[in-house]
């Protein structure tokens, strides 16, 4: 048995004539496998007889009059206690407001408001500009999402600030090609109209109402009479200014010229497919279902530069666009199309074409997705400091990749390349005072605030100093957690204070946590032999590297002709901070060896002065060892920039979590000569991409430096291998496992 | 621009034709970006032949080439000046008064009629219509624009969006308004030996592409956009820098987010250099104005034949869609401006083509086309009868 489709109930003030009522049974149409529906309505016309048809619930109440609309919102409020949506969408301005007061006060938890008929189009008089701005004001303020149907009625959104732009969305009506109009219908109407008298038809169909201006089009059909006598315009529609355009065709000396038909046995689209032209003139549309129904039929269109009109066609694509009240220019344009039978056909095929894009299949997606009242699931990343290093890559890394996924936060201790990804891609960012390893425990109060104000579903912990606390203070708060190992502490347990402490603080975050991901097979053994992670709950992954990452050649020629390196020199550079875990002095060392017999070999250290408390040691080493062609860098440049220009890449780390210089270098196509270390030694293949040397064996590293120096052939090599490689560290590839692991443990959640 | 001087022959006939001339008094109130004041002496210069003009200017406004045209800058348009307004303008006595800025039309309609002036004409350059924001200002705005509306004979607006704004409203009749863009002196475009305006960094190479916008930093800009936008270009790594020329009440926010978004190619300068330089010396020009009344800075990018990268908004449309000169993008879809910012940084034959297609089209905005357009409208006024 099939699970109970949530409910989501229509609000709709008038179930009237126009466009809009037929576009909220297409939509009907599309949300029914999704959701069980209802209707509630004011009036009764297609909505109430769709309902009939299809055994959709519906409700009439007296939101169609002003003088029950108190009583329809209290017989709405009163329905929706009853049938208790999930979701309501509240369709058009009275229908918005309406709908939106009932819905608070029945506490429906997700409202969305499309804005079909938005009231601001009439602020003619002051008591209509307050009315209209209260009626949207409300409808906006009390929905969670506002759905316009063009980019021109969302633009007038912006303007006036009635909703935060992120909420404002933009779906388009569905038009649904049932095969309408039927070509004996269309040959049956031109008969009985007798189009054939004329040279050209002219078609304008709409509500005669102030909207439709159709004054302006009489005005320039004055002109194009003149010019093609023997063009006619059908206008096709009935409305409370018909006596008065009427009148005025009759002073424009337009009676023969112009043919009004009101009602009768064919549809507005059958008289658009039957004739030659369309003819728009109205003073804004929300949508404008009548131009989709032109260029469904292959039709030309002329039409006013206006709100609705201007987001569907394209000047001079699918049709031609005139200022709005511009009579001249619009009867220009009609004595175009009209003396210009290829221009017609050019506009019309390419008409048929754009109106693909309104098909209820391509509307569906995004129409569901913008009713959609299921939250994403939230993480909340927690890092002890967002500063140098491989971490904030790592997380940038992780952010992007599971952002279509989650709805996503970080608490994080200074700012740093995480914060900057915050910043643009606004994800909310908290920021904390850095968690230093010793003094872990001072961070709980602000993880605790934190974590409750952002309420998230699943802590995501980076690292060992974010580890312990995070797990304490999630577990607290009953929230699930996963502990990334990016930073394993035993590897500093260098006496016995550091044993206990560094146990402790892999131990609990290890313990508290439903999973433990680690970044290398290296780690993972550590974890292993001490019993950290119990084998059921530790998962392997890896860092990871985009194709999207990779250095431009325009970037590596600017640090080459920055640094002004010689490209006749082989420029072996090593990037990273200068701490004792890189074990900068064992490449001094080793450089000692190369630096007298391969002149034409540079060694750049590039690293940054603020985080490196070995930078002053190393400098006062190399002066030392004498050496020369080796600079230090502290730039302003990223470090993949320097990887991306070297001729070789080396790295002489004690240990690593995952490294991820080695995956840039091989990224990028450069070779590598590393320590065989953890966190390095299985990022590639010794001899493939590169070659790993056993820790501190400073000849053999010398002795495979110069191995590469002197055989470029070897180095392009090398480097071709590694981009291969490269491509098994994809974001897509390597976090498909972090995403079903996350998954199970939201799914596992109490 | 230097104004031509009228010969001695030519202000002799001037002088003999006073009679028939008709006096006008443009009224114009003071903005913080000089704006009123130079669509006033443009429209002054170009109506200086057929009429007797002379000038009241806001105490603050920014100095304008009004030419021979006689300009006073005492006026203070408060509410508490409005007498003695009505006691300078009944000695004035013109027959056409034309109005710039809210304050000076809310005054100047009120005690034209009385002080026997025959036509009044409003320029409509104020963004009151696009700051609906809360009901007040509703409130507020309508009943100022109404009244201004209702009692003057003409309406000018600088561009299609705000006419627009103004006939959705249908507060007047439409046949009042007159469409009448800014114009574009091709006499401010710097020679090209001119030197870059930009500050040196002899220790950065020279960007691949410069971008640049040049004008206010105010709510409508959206400056943010355009950063966050800027922030996508940057992790392409196309060697292209950003550089943000101006000054107004967003600096600070703005300088705080640059900070924030740590932006590397980028940087916010205060302009010592007319503005027209820096568009003049970049590759490129962007901007991501949510409205305009009737922007310059694509008329600028255009006159230098420089491309442009904006959103489809109210004030800038018109520039990009008639020229082809430029590449719109949706509003507020900042990756969007991005990419097609960065589209374009990568592509500098589509930048030439866009920029040339701009020069070919700025014609139709310099100073012979906007006289063309003008005469009319002074006509119409002198005549009566439906705007032209």
């Amino acid at each position: 048995m099939s699970a109970p489709r949530p409910r989501l109930t229509h609000i709709i003030h008038d179930d009237g004539p126009g466009g809009g009522p037929q576009s909220v049974i297409t939509q009907l149409g599309i949300l029914t496998e999704v959701y069980e529906q209802s209707v509630i309505h004011g009036g009764a016309g297609r909505i109430a007889a769709y309902c009939e048809k299809t055994n959709t619930p519906h409700f009439r109440t007296g939101l169609d009059r002003k003088r029950t609309l108190a009583l329809g919102i209290w017989q709405t409020w009163r329905r929706l206690r009853k049938i208790r949506p999930e979701v309501v969408i509240l369709h058009g301005q009275w229908g918005g407001f309406a709908g939106a007061l009932a819905s608070r006060f029945a506490r429906v938890p997700h409202c969305v408001y499309i804005a079909r008929w938005p009231a601001f189009y009439s602020d003619w008089d002051l008591a209509r500009c307050i009315r209209n701005y209260i009626v949207e004001k409300v409808a906006c303020r009390f929905s969670h999402k506002v759905i316009c149907l063009t980019e021109s009625s969302r633009y007038q959104f912006l303007l006036r600030h009635l909703a935060p732009e992120e909420r404002i969305g933009v779906v388009p009506n569905a038009i649904p090609f049932n095969g309408d109009p039927r070509p004996e219908r269309i040959e049956a109407l031109r008969k009985q109209y007798a189009f054939n008298r004329y040279s050209c038809n002219v078609i304008s169909v709409g509500r005669l109402d102030q909207q439709k201006r159709n004054d302006w089009l009489l005005e320039s059909w004055r002109t194009v009479a003149e010019v093609h006598p023997n063009a006619h315009l059908w206008i096709v529609g009935h409305g409370p200014k018909d006596a008065e355009w009427k009148q005025l065709a009759g002073e424009l000396g337009l009676e023969s010229k112009v043919t009004w038909i009101e009602g009768g046995e064919f549809k507005g689209s059958e008289f658009i497919a039957a004739g030659d032209i369309f003819a728009h003139t109205a003073l804004f549309e929300t949508f404008g279902n009548v131009i989709i129904e032109a260029m469904l039929a292959s039709k030309p269109i002329v039409s006013t530069d206006v709100d609705g009109p201007r987001s569907i066609i394209s000047d001079n694509i699918e049709g031609l666009l005139v200022p709005p009240g511009d009579t001249a220019g619009f009867a220009h344009a009609l004595c175009r199309l009209i003396e210009q039978p290829e221009l017609c056909k050019r506009l019309g095929a390419a008409g048929q074409i754009s109106v693909q894009n309104y098909t209820p299949e391509r509307i569906a997606p995004r129409l569901i997705e913008a009713v959609s009242a299921r939250p994403r699931p939230k993480i909340a990343h927690i890092l002890h400091l967002d500063g140098p290093g491989g971490g904030p890559p790592l997380v940038v890394a992780m952010l992007r990749h599971l952002a279509p996924m989650f709805d996503q936060s970080v608490i994080a201790g200074g700012r740093g390349a995480i914060a900057r990804y915050c910043e643009r891609y606004r994800v909310p960012f908290s920021e904390i005072r850095p968690i230093r390893p010793a003094k872990w425990l001072r961070a709980a109060p602000a993880l605790w605030r934190a974590l409750r104000t952002l309420k998230p579903d699943l802590v995501i912990l980076h690292g060992q100093p974010a580890g312990p606390v995070g797990a304490l203070v999630a577990k607290y708060l009953n929230i699930p957690s996963a502990y990334i190992a990016e930073w394993p502490a035993f590897y500093t347990d260098w006496d016995t204070f550091r044993i206990v402490r560094n146990h402790l603080a892999e131990w609990l975050p290890c313990k508290l946590a439903e999973r433990s991901l680690v970044l290398s097979e290296g780690n993972y053994y550590q974890y292993l032999i001490r019993r950290l992670i119990p084998e059921e709950r530790g998962v392997l992954i890896s860092n990871a590297v985009s194709p999207r990452e990779v250095i431009s050649e325009a970037a590596r020629q600017r640090i080459r002709e920055k640094y002004g390196w010689n490209p006749n020199d082989c420029h072996v550079v090593s990037v990273g901070r200068f701490a004792d875990q890189k074990r900068v002095d064992w490449l001094l060392r080793s450089w000692k060896h190369i630096c007298s017999v391969e002149p034409r070999a540079k060694l750049w250290l590039v690293g940054t002065v603020e985080t490196g408390p070995e930078e002053n040691a190393l400098k006062a080493l190399a002066a030392d060892l004498q050496l020369t062609n080796c600079a230090f860098i502290s730039p302003r440049d990223p470090g993949p920039h320097f990887l991306a220009a070297a001729d070789i890449v080396a790295m002489t780390s004690l240990y690593e979590g995952h490294a991820r210089i080695p995956l840039e270098a091989m990224l990028n196509g450069r070779p590598i000569v590393a320590s065989n270390v953890d966190g390095v030694s299985n990022s590639f293949t010794d001899g493939i991409e590169g070659f790993l040397v056993a820790p501190s064996d400073i000849e053999r590293f010398a002795a495979r430096l110069r191995e590469l120096i002197r055989n470029p052939e070897l180095r392009k090599q090398m480097g071709a291998s590694g981009i291969e490689r490269a491509k098994k560290y994809d974001p897509e590839i390597v976090y498909g496992k972090l995403h079903i692991t996350l998954s199970e443990i939201l799914a596992n959640r109490p | 621009m230097p104004t031509p001087t009228p010969s001695t022959t030519q202000q002799t006939a001037a002088r003999s034709d006073s009679v028939a001339r008709p006096t006008i008094l443009f009224w114009v109130e003071q903005d913080a970006y000089g704006e009123y004041a130079q669509y006033a002496a443009d429209l002054a210069r170009a109506w200086e032949p057929d009429a007797q003009i002379s000038v009241w200017l806001g105490h603050k406004t920014s100095p304008c080439n009004f030419g021979n045209i006689p300009t006073r800058t005492k006026l203070r348009f408060q509410y508490r000046a409005s007498f003695f307004l009505a006691r300078h303008l009944r000695a004035a006595r013109p027959d056409i008064l034309i109005l710039i800025g809210v304050r000076a039309a809310w005054h100047g309609v009120r005690i034209a009629k009385k002080a026997g002036v025959k036509k009044v004409l409003y320029i409509a350059l104020s963004d009151l219509i696009y700051r609906d924001r809360t009901l007040l200002r509703v409130a507020r705005n309508y009943l100022v624009l109404h009244t201004i509306l209702r009692k003057v004979d003409r309406v000018v607006v600088p561009a299609n969006g705000s006419r627009y704004q103004f006939l959705l409203r249908e507060w007047i009749p439409e046949s009042n308004f007159h469409l009448l863009p800014k114009m574009f002196d091709p006499d401010s475009v710097p020679p090209p030996q001119t030197p870059s305006p930009f500050p040196s960094r002899p220790q950065e190479p020279p960007p691949t592409c410069r971008v640049v916008y040049a004008g206010p930093f105010n709510a409508r800009a959206r400056l943010d956009w355009l950063l966050r936008a800027w922030a996508f270009v940057e992790e392409k790594d196309l060697g292209a820098h950003l550089t943000i020329v101006g000054t107004g009440p967003r600096e600070a926010e703005l300088h705080a987010l640059h900070k924030r978004l740590a932006l590397r190619h980028c940087d916010i300068i205060s302009p010592e250099h007319p503005l027209i330089h820096y568009v003049a010396a970049a590759d490129l020009v962007a901007m991501t104005n949510l409205y305009e009344l009737h922007s310059r800075l694509p008329l600028m990018a255009m006159g230098c034949g420089k491309p442009f990268v904006a959103m489809e908004a109210d004030g800038i449309r018109i520039s990009a869609h008639d020229s082809g000169g430029g590449i719109l993008t949706p509003l507020s879809d900042v990756p969007a401006i991005s990419e097609a910012l960065a589209a374009l940084i990568q592509d500098p034959a589509q930048r030439a083509q866009l920029g040339a297609s701009g020069r070919s089209h700025i014609a139709r905005f310099e100073p012979d086309a906007f006289r063309h357009r003008a005469r009319p409208l002074l006509q119409s006024l002198i005549v009566g009868g439906a705007a032209p």
